[in-house]
């Protein structure tokens, strides 16, 4: 096992044209892992939302490969793995073994995030690790599918440290007994499951495929040069960057527990040559309920913002090894046990992420507003009336991006942590419950993204009914009091709304309102009854630049598409729009802006 | 021996928890776990300059 301690001069010994085929041999391997998983999973989770990540590590323990999944597991799985690795010891696995672990405290993302890894052998040596994380629906606890206002880990759900799951190609039954019998949906989690190991067995047949054809010296050589190729380009991305200590900070909302109070995330980025400490001392004490991060949830956060200083180049164990992180235990972004922390995998994150690219905007030159950073996770379960089965569902939808120094923010996109994708409608209704009575875009005053020479992106708005005769319903979200911020002059983006309204009520209301809850946006388990409708509405992101230098061409389109009223042109953008028949008003619009 | 989250120590370097293989430096009269050769470095060059010590956690100052 690498120290980690790095070696930017090595040279590269495999021949370049080998070494890319090699390397595309074990990226394809990571996303052949993720579509086997998508077809053999049970719960739309997998095969509709691809809330999954598939990798490949060396025999050293150190990511080789790694495709297009889960920043936020993958991130994490860096660590999940290396910590498994040396807790378990190489020297007590055997072929066909499988280790499970979801202890999110032992480095990993949260409790729902189960990770599977198999040594793979050849000749009697472990040659590569093959793993995935992937986000089990339901994992028991307090909560159907696990997202509310947990205060503690017990609360949550069922945690593994890392063990056999598998012992020389059969399954440990007693594993699997234990978990089917903590869950509210075990046949989903049955099938997930082996689905999960199932791209494993794919994953070490393409190995040793690999090892055999070029050979194991070669194939030995080629996993470190692939990971040193990926080091230099990150060490030159980062070297590029002024040396200098930047800082910068957001908040997250209540945790659910304590009503108004707002946590702090902290970081400072200090730049030295080609390398890059981010340095989280001074975020909040870890809060009472679940929106805390994990040490694997911070380091993952860091890397995604990070992987976009980088640009494109290939992601794997070598693009860590420039960066450091400092995240006191006991804080909100390095929870300790037994602090719950569910929820800051998923809706903290993004906001780490954007606290990190707003220090490094100062860095770059490039600079970018807060996205909405929040999923607006419900989580929901019952027993579905037409199957008289039990189920359980986590919902969750895309926000708006921050507008950056170059374009608006994109519409309707998960955070820059996730890269899963929403439930189709028809999966939505058909598997569960539910009536999807409105889809759009969240064009409600109180979400829309901040204005901006590149304004924020579009969230999402969404009514669901409820068909069965009860349902229970949880809400994990945040940017419902703070706002995603703006920067160089634009505005902040919108806010978060869940809201509930009881059958043949016309009024929608909070979970304070309606329920007494202590949050409007995080709640546990509260009824639902047959014709009861959850609103859930995603906020824009923030606005980039001054709104008055704003294209006047892309301010009349918007006008067009109904985003912003003529009046809203002339008073936010100081761009003038003729209301008879929506044309641009060039001398107008220059008198508004002081131009001759 | 199987042990608890809570009995293992976090790096005194960058914070992570350490499960196995913790490696013990000694600075002065403080004895601190790291996760890492590069921790060690880490801690030598930025923290303990910066902090005087672990970096500032409300729960926990030192680790071990």
């Amino acid at each position: 096992m690498s120290d980690g301690v790095p070696t930017p001069g090595a040279q590269i010994e495999t021949d370049p044209f080998q070494l890319e085929i090699m390397r595309s041999h074990l990226v394809t391997t990571c996303r052949e892992m993720g579509i086997a998983m998508m077809r053999t999973s049970y719960s739309p989770i997998f095969n509709e939302g691809l809330d999954f990540s598939c990798v490949v590590f060396d025999g050293s323990g150190e990511m080789v490969a790694q495709a297009d999944f889960c920043p936020a597991m993958i991130g994490a799985i860096v660590h999940v793995v290396e910590w498994t690795i040396k807790e378990v010891g190489p020297e007590n696995m055997e072929p066909g073994d499988v280790i499970l672990h979801n202890d999110p405290y032992r480095n990993g993302c949260h409790l729902p995030e189960f990770m599977v890894l198999k040594p793979c052998f050849v000749d009697g040596e472990i040659v590569a690790y093959t793993a995935n994380i992937a986000h089990m629906v339901d994992i028991g606890g307090m909560v159907p599918a696990a997202f509310g206002d947990t205060r503690n880990i017990f609360q949550e759900g069922i945690r593994f440290p890392p063990v056999k799951i598998y012992r020389q190609d059969r399954e440990v039954e007693d594993i699997f007994k234990v978990i089917i019998s903590n869950v509210r949906t075990p046949d989903y989690a049955y099938g997930d499951l082996k689905a999960m190991i199932g791209s494993l067995y794919l994953a070490e047949r393409r190995i040793v495929e690999l090892v055999e054809r070029y050979g194991l010296p070669a194939y030995t050589q080629a996993c470190e040069d692939i990971k040193d190729v990926s080091e230099r380009l990150a060490r030159a991305a980062i070297a590029r960057l002024p040396d200098g200590e930047y800082e910068f900070s957001g908040a997250i909302e209540d945790d659910g527990v304590v009503a108004g109070e707002e946590w702090e995330i902290k970081v400072r980025m200090v730049v030295d040559g080609d390398e890059v400490i981010a340095d989280y001392t001074g975020s909040s004490p870890q809060s009472g309920g679940s929106a805390n991060q994990t040490w694997g949830v911070t380091a993952s956060a860091t890397y995604a913002a990070m992987f976009n200083i980088y640009g494109a180049i290939p992601f794997n164990h070598g693009c860590y090894r420039p960066i450091s992180i400092i995240a006191p235990p006991g804080t909100f972004v390095n929870v300790e046990y037994p602090g719950s922390c569910v929820g800051g995998n998923s809706d903290s994150s993004p906001t780490t992420v954007d606290v990190v690219l707003g220090a490094l905007s100062a860095a770059a030159g490039k600079g970018t507003a807060s996205d909405g950073d929040t999923h607006g996770i419900l989580s929901i379960g019952g027993t579905d009336p037409r199957s008289r089965q039990p189920y359980a569902h986590l919902y969750f939808d895309g926000f708006g991006w921050g507008g950056r120094f170059d374009h608006d923010g994109n519409d309707v996109q998960v955070g820059k942590t996730s890269n899963c994708a929403n439930t189709p409608i028809e999966v939505l209704e058909t598997r569960y419950p539910l009536e999807c009575v409105e889809y759009g875009l969240n064009l409600d005053p109180v979400g829309m993204p901040g204005a901006g020479k590149f304004r924020g992106g579009f969230g999402t708005r969404r009514v669901l009914r409820v068909l069965a005769p009860e349902m229970t319903l949880s809400a994990h979200t945040n940017r419902n009091t703070v706002r995603p911020w703006g920067a160089e002059g634009g505005a902040e983006g919108g806010n978060c709304q869940v809201r509930l309204r009881r059958a043949g009520e016309e009024k929608w209301q909070t979970a304070i309102e309606l329920l007494g809850m202590t949050s409007i946006g995080k709640f546990s388990n509260v009824t639902l009854y047959e014709g009861d409708e959850v609103l859930i509405a995603l906020p824009g992101g923030g606005g980039y630049g001054d709104p008055r230098e704003r294209d006047p061409e892309l301010v009349r389109d918007d006008v067009l598409h109904r985003y912003f009223s003529v009046e809203q042109a002339a008073e936010v953008f100081a761009v003038a729009i003729d209301p008879a028949d929506l044309s641009l008003d060039r001398a107008a619009t220059a008198a508004l802006r002081g131009r001759p | 021996m199987f042990r608890e989250v809570s009995e293992m120590p976090r790096c005194g370097a960058c914070g992570i928890l350490v499960p196995a293989q913790e490696r013990r430096i000694e600075r002065g009269e403080r004895e601190l776990v790291v996760c890492s050769a590069r921790c060690e470095v880490l801690y030598d060059d930025y923290v303990e300059p910066r902090y005087g010590g672990p970096a500032p956690g409300p729960l926990t100052s030192e680790n071990d």
